[in-house]
């Protein structure tokens, strides 16, 4: 699970500075994103269901 | 209703709902005085939610950050399109900041109250579009739709709105939300003026004369469309079927993970769009949405693009139950608008966020961009409850074929 240190690196790459909002509200939301993130890496995919036409030799 | 008689309804009763965020007076009364009477909407007076251009006023997305923005330059099309037709601009109206919410609890211009009782929320977040038709205010507005911003107020506010299939409309001039999932539409009193209003605005087919459901294969949605609704709004939606005739039930498959796919998408897209602003003057949004701005802003791409593959995938297999349905119906909303600053709920039982949870049952709907009119069914606990009328993509047709057989049951 996502924890205040990843929270604060992934702050620094994207030029936030999270002072100014409420930490452990953001961890939390960001924490539940990363919940359904996995129900979404448990579906079994197609090649279809890429975002560009599948590519052939 | 004259344009000035709707004029003077709007500042003598408004105050008490808070749906508009300004009355465009003069414009309307010049416009009114060019009319053709002969428009399919002539002297209907309408009002959009303000997350649309209207010129010579800045475009507010019911933010304080947009207050300083230029003013537009040009309205946006939708709204030529409706004036072509005869409708009258009387106003701009509230909603959830950068349409993030579901509740129109806005902090920066207050909440928007529900017509049927001023206690609860007007749903959101085109909130001010659903309770400014359903007090009578004006008989149509219109309003955006990303996971369920037309339907839920609508359902909230008992009034007929339509989320058209993505893409359908012209979304120029509309400030997005999200991108891949934004849609532009009406909300109405009557049938006839949200099929009046929507032909005014596309370019396929018109549905306003449309009738008739025989030939129509029609199925009611159980499953997780019924274990996130109340027995008493399921009880409704049956009542309604079973009007119809509709006897057949369906089960949409891996409706939850759609909508998952769609909180990932709105988050990700979202806070991006807000990043720059985010950094430089956090202190000005409004805290209901902010920190669902910040950690959206910060999702890793690979849950964003998993997000998007998984909702081609869903697409694929509603796509297969349209082999064998024409229309399904569901509800819009777990139960009726909760209480202003209400945050739980109960949903058979279980205890649930109220403000997201409002969401459930349009979110995996609007993921995929099928088109849908949302029809006043009856009431809970005596607010309104809306149906969902869901179709095939680009068959709005058969959503109001269906609608119209609701209105004459």
């Amino acid at each position: 699970m996502i924890g205040e240190e990843d929270l604060q690196r992934l702050a620094v790459l994207n030029g936030l500075e999270l002072g100014a909002f409420g930490l452990p509200a953001i961890l939390a939301n960001l924490q539940r994103i990363e919940q359904v993130a996995h129900l979404m890496s448990a579906v079994e995919l197609r090649p279809e269901d890429e975002l560009a036409p599948e590519w052939r030799p | 209703m004259s344009v000035a008689d709707a004029i003077a309804a709007i500042r003598a009763r408004d105050p008490a709902i808070n749906a508009f965020t300004a009355i465009t007076a003069d414009r309307a009364l010049a416009r009114e005085r060019s009319l053709d009477p002969a428009l399919p909407l002539a002297g209907v007076p309408f009002a959009v939610k303000n997350l649309f251009d209207v010129e010579g006023m800045p475009t507010l997305a019911g933010s304080k950050i947009n207050r300083d923005l230029p003013a537009a330059r040009a309205d946006a099309p939708v709204i030529r399109r409706l004036e072509q037709a005869g409708a009258i601009l009387v106003g701009t109206l509230n909603m959830d900041e950068y349409a993030y919410g579901f509740s129109t609890e806005n902090t920066h211009y207050g909440p928007t109250r529900n017509p049927g009782n001023p206690q609860h929320v007007a749903g959101g977040s085109s909130g001010g579009s659903a309770a400014a038709v359903a007090a009578g205010l004006v008989p149509l507005a219109l309003g955006t739709d990303t996971n369920g911003s037309i339907r839920v107020p609508a359902s909230f506010c008992g009034v007929w709105g339509l989320k058209p299939t993505f893409g359908r409309l012209d979304r120029t001039g509309v400030f997005p939300f999200a991108n891949s999932l934004d849609h532009v539409g009406p909300l109405a009193a009557t049938l006839d003026v949200l099929a009046s209003a929507y032909d005014a605005m596309q370019d396929g087919e018109p549905v306003r004369t449309v009738r008739g459901i025989d030939g129509l294969r029609i199925a009611r949605a159980v499953g997780y469309f019924e274990e996130n609704a109340e027995p008493e709004v399921c009880a409704l939606v049956g009542a309604a079927a079973e009007k119809l005739g509709v006897r057949r039930t369906i089960e949409i498959p891996e409706a939850a993970r759609a909508r998952g796919a769609a909180f990932i998408i709105t988050a990700s897209e979202g806070g991006q769009l807000h990043l720059p602003n985010l950094r430089k003057r956090p202190q000005d949004f409004d805290p209901m949405i902010v920190d669902r701005l910040v950690a959206g802003a910060l999702v890793p791409a690979a849950w964003y693009l998993q997000a998007q593959r998984v909702r081609r995938w869903f697409y694929r297999k509603v796509m297969a139950l349209f082999e064998h349905v024409d229309v399904i119906l569901a509800p819009a909303t777990p139960r009726p608008a909760q209480r202003i600053g209400q945050e739980m709920f109960s949903i058979r039982g279980r205890e649930m966020p109220a403000r997201p949870s409002a969401g459930l049952l349009t979110q995996p709907i609007s993921c995929i961009g099928l088109p849908v009119v949302c029809a006043p069914v009856g009431k809970m606990d005596g607010l309104p409850v809306g149906m969902q009328i869901i179709a095939a993509p680009w068959r709005e047709d058969h959503c109001f074929r269906v609608a119209r057989a609701i209105e004459s049951s």
